[in-house]
């Protein structure tokens, strides 16, 4: 089932590709990009991706975007936890796709969307539908969402998972050089939400797959800020604070700066701090008299920065944006990746 | 979400109309909120899966579609 909609989302990228260049009307762009993700202690990922928009009328457009996650795990993961996790997984291929169609009608716009994911072990996909409406000549726009995910371990007995996931927004014209975003997002999960490679061992040595609860519930708030700079750049803030029915809470910080050095070259730095507490079975060690149990690095308290610094060169009679980024993920977990990515932008 | 009641106040009191011969800053690629979604992908999927943390902004799905 996978491979086909691989091979149906392929076949219909090339019918588009064949297509937008014959009716090109304006913004469209075809863009590839490879990203290479050092995570230590001890995994890399190397992310080719490629993507297409294209406005099929003035009302219509169709973004398509493809990648896929080539992830190398050298020896055992999870070790380093203090719960003792470990996991056998040294190597997967994730592959995705992702399509989305959205329609103007006047004040109206509507857009659904569809991404999929696929590895030897498990299975995503993700229906999606949104509308929109502008209001006070467009200053002012509200959106609501919804998704549902439905996701498979393939590797667990009962592996399924379904997400159902809400969301509204606020966007809010400020002045001419400022602009507001309020978001919200509710999301309900229920099914199998461990992992089938993590277990977790016992004080005495014992061992178990780990065994977390059932469902999940998740709200998050969000505010976002883009100002326009006298200097010919912008700043963006952002903050989101996050909770769940696992006591994990936590906050977002976010900003950065865009600025043309010249005409052609676009720089962007980047800062983000995040911080979140721990699950509330999350434990250092078990005694294996616990209900739940959990081996997942992403369930402990923690913070993490990241820098980020991107370049885009533009060359307007080849209509191509090139462009480089590094960025550096730290957490207080001693998890640390150097992210690169090379890209090139053709727009049409 | 103190911060955020904060800067909702702030920044309501000064919102006007502006008019569309207006927006020829805000339709810049720079002031987008997620101009290269393919960019934006790719950090939400790295922040799904190596935080526990997901949402705020906009439809999309419930976590990392991995394990």
């Amino acid at each position: 089932m996978g491979a086909i909609k691989l091979r149906l989302f392929i076949a219909t990228l090339i019918w588009l590709l064949t297509f937008s260049l014959r009716f090109a009307v304006a913004e469209d762009y075809i863009q590839g990009s490879t990203y290479y993700y050092d995570m230590k202690p001890n995994m890399t990922i190397t992310k080719p991706t490629f993507s297409i928009s294209k406005d099929l009328s003035i009302n219509t457009n169709v973004l398509l975007r493809f990648n896929v996650d080539d992830v190398k795990i050298d020896g055992v993961t999870g070790a380093t936890t203090s719960a003792g996790a470990s996991t056998t997984v040294s190597s997967d291929t994730r592959k995705e796709g992702a399509a989305s169609v959205s329609h103007t009608i006047g004040d109206w716009k509507v857009e659904a969307g569809y991404v999929f994911s696929s590895e030897k072990d498990y299975r995503s996909s993700t229906p999606s539908i949104s509308v929109s409406r502008d209001f006070f000549q467009r200053n002012t726009t509200l959106a609501v969402g919804y998704s549902h995910s439905f996701d498979e371990d393939l590797n667990a007995v009962s592996g399924e998972k379904n997400v159902n996931n809400y969301s509204a927004s606020l966007t809010q014209v400020l002045s001419p050089w400022t602009v507001m975003q309020v978001g919200y997002t509710f999301s309900d999960t229920n099914g199998y939400l461990a992992s089938s490679y993590r277990r977790v061992i016992f004080r005495n040595g014992g061992e178990v797959p780990e065994y977390v609860p059932g469902d999940r519930n998740r709200d998050a708030v969000g505010i976002r800020i883009a100002q326009w700079l006298p200097t010919n750049g912008s700043i963006h803030l952002s903050y989101r604070h996050y909770r769940d029915s696992w006591k994990i809470d936590s906050n977002t910080y976010q900003v950065q700066i865009y600025q043309h050095l010249l005409k052609s070259v676009l720089v962007r730095g980047e800062y983000r701090h995040y911080s979140q507490d721990g699950a509330y079975f999350y434990k250092d060690s078990y005694a294996g008299t616990e209900r739940y149990l959990t081996a997942t690095t992403s369930l402990v308290p923690f913070t993490a920065n990241l820098y980020g610094l991107k370049a885009v060169y533009t060359i307007d009679k080849a209509k191509l944006d090139l462009e480089a980024k590094y960025e550096k993920y730290h957490q207080s977990t001693g998890l640390e990746g150097d992210i690169y990515m090379l890209g090139v932008r053709y727009m049409f | 979400m103190k911060v955020i009641l904060i800067l909702l106040f702030l920044f309501s009191t000064g919102c006007a109309v502006v008019q569309p011969h207006q927006r020829e800053t805000l339709s810049k690629p720079i002031m987008q909120f997620d101009y290269d979604k393919s960019e934006a992908a790719a950090k939400e999927h790295l922040y799904n899966s190596v935080e526990a943390s997901s949402g705020g902004f906009g439809v999309g799905g419930g976590g990392c579609g991995c394990n």
